[in-house]
């Protein structure tokens, strides 16, 4: 993560070389979220269960919009719409049919990482 | 007790890109994550060389590899993601990750000569169906970029690429830094 950070800079002074640092309450309770839950305890529930079940991650990816778009709603006030539902629906049919999530936990595709967050 | 620290584990992971899109609000999203990669990067380091000491140290070829696993995990997935969450909603961006899965057995069949099968094309065909449903809408209300939308399918190829990368170079260095999603 460090050499991310690395790489990273040149881009981030580049667009944003001119901004102005300040504590704000959404820079802190963003930031602060996305280290803590996120980077650390996520990542680490991640580890163990992965370690008890190479398997295990993909069901829960079904899960995982369900609650991005719970929490959208009631954090950012984003509107859940029909299209989003309907079209959700058939990424999940689509991730079912061609056997990347298994209900039934049977001769699962090898174990992906979920792409980070 | 599986499941409660799985739900938590969803939640948390969920939750990832509402709490980045809410710091939005008051900063870029590169300089947001730069933070971020410079607080928890050090935080880790801290924990597996400091406080737990069992991580060993990198060396010769492990450099390299870790670079890679840095420059395509860290910072150009996540770089480019958080740049096309700021202009897509989370709903949308979650729902392209979801299909990550797609476009690395699409990718594997074209230079791992792994067979694509019947029913991997028909899901990816339905899947690619739902993609259009929530993202032609977003395009005509503006709730969404092809900027964006851009930026988002550019990240997930990054993504798809790296992790094929690694996985030709069996790459098996497991340094804090090497966390994807950190």
């Amino acid at each position: 993560m460090i050499l991310g950070l690395i790489f990273l800079l040149p881009f981030a002074v580049a667009l944003n070389g001119d901004a102005v640092l300040q504590a704000t309450p959404q820079l802190v309770g963003g930031l602060g979220w996305s280290i803590l839950m996120v980077s650390v305890i996520a990542n680490a529930l991640l580890f163990t269960m992965q370690k008890r079940d190479p398997l295990w991650a993909s069901t829960w990816l079904l899960l995982a919009l369900v609650f991005s778009y719970l929490q959208a709603a009631l954090v950012l006030g984003e509107p859940i719409g029909a299209f989003d539902v309907i079209g959700s629906a058939l990424v999940v049919a689509g991730l079912i049919v061609s056997g990347t999530i298994d209900l039934r936990r049977v001769a699962v595709a090898p174990a992906q990482r979920p792409p980070p967050r | 007790m599986d499941t409660i620290l799985g739900l938590l584990f969803v939640f948390l992971w969920a939750s990832a890109s509402t709490a980045a899109k809410y710091g939005f609000q008051a900063q870029p999203p590169l300089t947001v994550l730069s933070i971020r990669f410079a607080i928890a990067g050090a935080l880790m380091l801290a924990w597996s060389y400091g406080i737990r000491r069992n991580t060993a140290v990198l060396r010769g070829r492990q450099w390299p590899q870790l670079a890679i696993v840095g420059l395509t995990n860290s910072t150009l997935f996540l770089g480019a993601a958080w740049l096309a969450l700021r202009e897509v909603s989370v709903g949308l961006y979650s729902l392209f990750l979801a299909t990550m899965p797609f476009l690395v057995a699409i990718l594997s069949s074209f230079w791992l000569s792994r067979q694509t099968t019947r029913n991997e094309w028909l899901g990816i065909a339905i899947a690619a169906a739902g993609l259009v449903v929530v993202a032609a809408p977003s395009l005509a209300a503006s709730t969404a970029t092809w900027q964006g939308l851009s930026l988002l399918v550019i990240a997930m190829l990054n993504q798809a690429i790296g992790s094929d990368i690694s996985n030709a170079l069996r790459c098996r260095c497991r340094a804090p830094s090497s966390t994807p999603g950190s």
